[in-house]
């Protein structure tokens, strides 16, 4: 098992205790507008960071294949530039870790020496903040397939994740308040990897017939 | 009283300006159970959903700060969250005392929750929304200065409901709902003076006072 735990207080407390007014945060905002102007894009590396999941560990080799591609996945629009293949690859491998006794990752499908091989693929990212949504909110949504091929290379599953996070917006923390959408995400992404891998086992699916 | 004091004193009696009006009821579905043990807390969570509803985090953090004292120690959302991950995430948390009874069927989350023991979940669920607002100001800025001319006004409404389960028991022990509205003005004669309606603050304390008064009765 190779968990890490969380930064704790994720959640930060922000506007309880004190009414925000739309007009008041309005100045607010164009008086940090006008004093950030010209900044351009922003680079933003957000973690995987994920707690030790209360699950039981599984026996079978699982292989996680990794694309050169896929690992070098960045989202990119005027205002931000994030790197999203790495903490994905890790928030994937830790949790596989978490559920599999003997994990390695792989750049191939090459299915030889192990039991069951997992075959994420992106399908989309987004990311919006809130002078898109109109929100008090930044936003990710992070949309993979995964595939599940068996010890012989022949596919044996295969199911969507829709990850989802957000964090409220901060007049001179953007940079922070958007890699914590992101890192909401990936444990949403998780979380998801979890329940599929754990109910088709549980059901005695064809994944655990794909184990010894 | 001095110049200095008389201008603290009317700032502050601005700011507190805007009115609010807050409602809060009480449903109490079953007796409490005895008080909290050593050890025992109580965890109060927001209540989301798969897909994109939340309810806002800063809001639970308030309710937890009113709740947490000597006599009903509060263990911290994220603490609790990553202490159980993943199964009280938006996707995975349970959404009813039965949902709650099987969770609790599996050994190794019964084991977890007893190694740092939980009494009481507080589930708390609902939002704040603008409702109205109108007026107009307009800001300018010149070589000379700058300032503002106008008046605008906004409404709030804060709808909130807590749902509290007694973990041992795997059973609902009562409901608390709070609806508060306030209007908020901000007159502008060069400079803007917001008179700020504390809408969610007067929800947040109508919340934890009932909750902690369903919680610790003799408080």
């Amino acid at each position: 098992m190779n968990g890490t735990v969380a930064r704790p207080g994720a959640y930060r407390p922000t506007d309880a205790g004190r009414s925000r007014s739309g007009a008041g945060r309005l100045f607010l905002v164009a008086v940090a507008g006008l004093l950030v102007t010209g900044c351009g894009t922003t680079p933003v590396a957000p973690e995987a960071t994920l707690p030790v999941p209360v699950v039981a560990e599984q026996g079978g080799r699982i292989a996680l294949a990794i694309t050169a591609e896929f690992r070098q996945r960045r989202h990119t629009d005027d205002d931000w530039d994030i790197g999203l293949g790495e903490p994905v690859e890790a928030t994937f491998q830790r949790t596989l870790d978490a559920l599999y006794r003997d994990v390695r990752v792989t750049d191939t499908q090459d299915a030889s020496g192990v039991d069951l091989i997992v075959v994420p693929t992106w399908e989309d990212a987004q990311i919006s903040g809130p002078g898109r949504s109109h929100t008090e909110f930044h936003e990710a949504w992070l949309h993979f397939d995964v595939r599940l091929l068996d010890g012989e290379g022949a596919q044996v599953d295969r199911w969507p994740i829709r990850a989802y996070g957000r964090s409220r917006d901060r007049l001179l923390g953007d940079n922070e308040a958007v890699a914590e959408a992101v890192e909401r995400a990936l444990r949403d992404a998780a979380t998801a990897l979890i329940l599929k891998l754990r109910r088709q086992s549980i059901a005695g699916g064809r994944t655990e017939e794909a184990l010894p | 009283m001095n110049r200095r004091s008389s201008c603290t004193a009317l700032a502050t009696v601005l700011w507190l300006a805007g009115c609010v009006n807050t409602s809060v009821e009480q449903l109490r579905q079953s007796p409490p159970g005895a008080a909290l043990s050593t050890g025992e807390s109580v965890v109060v969570l927001g209540r989301s959903q798969q897909g994109e509803y939340r309810t806002e985090g800063g809001f639970t953090q308030c309710v937890a700060d009113r709740l947490d004292g000597p006599d009903l120690p509060v263990t911290p959302a994220q603490t609790f969250n990553d202490r159980l991950f993943p199964w009280f995430e938006p996707r995975t948390a349970p959404q009813n005392v039965d949902d709650l009874r099987r969770l609790l069927d599996d050994p190794l989350i019964s084991q977890r929750l007893q190694q740092n023991p939980v009494r009481y979940l507080v589930w708390v669920d609902g939002t704040t929304r603008d409702t109205d607002s109108g007026g107009s100001m307009g800001c300018a800025v010149g070589p000379g200065g700058g300032g503002c001319l106008g008046f605008a006004w906004w409404e709030k409404n804060a709808a909130f409901e807590a749902s509290v389960w007694d973990v041992t028991r795997a059973a609902e022990v009562g409901r608390v709902s709070v609806d508060a509205s306030g209007t908020s003005y901000m007159p502008a004669v060069i400079v803007p003076v917001p008179l700020l309606a504390r809408t969610e603050a007067a929800a947040c304390s109508g919340l934890g006072d009932q909750l902690r008064e369903l919680l610790v009765p003799d408080s």
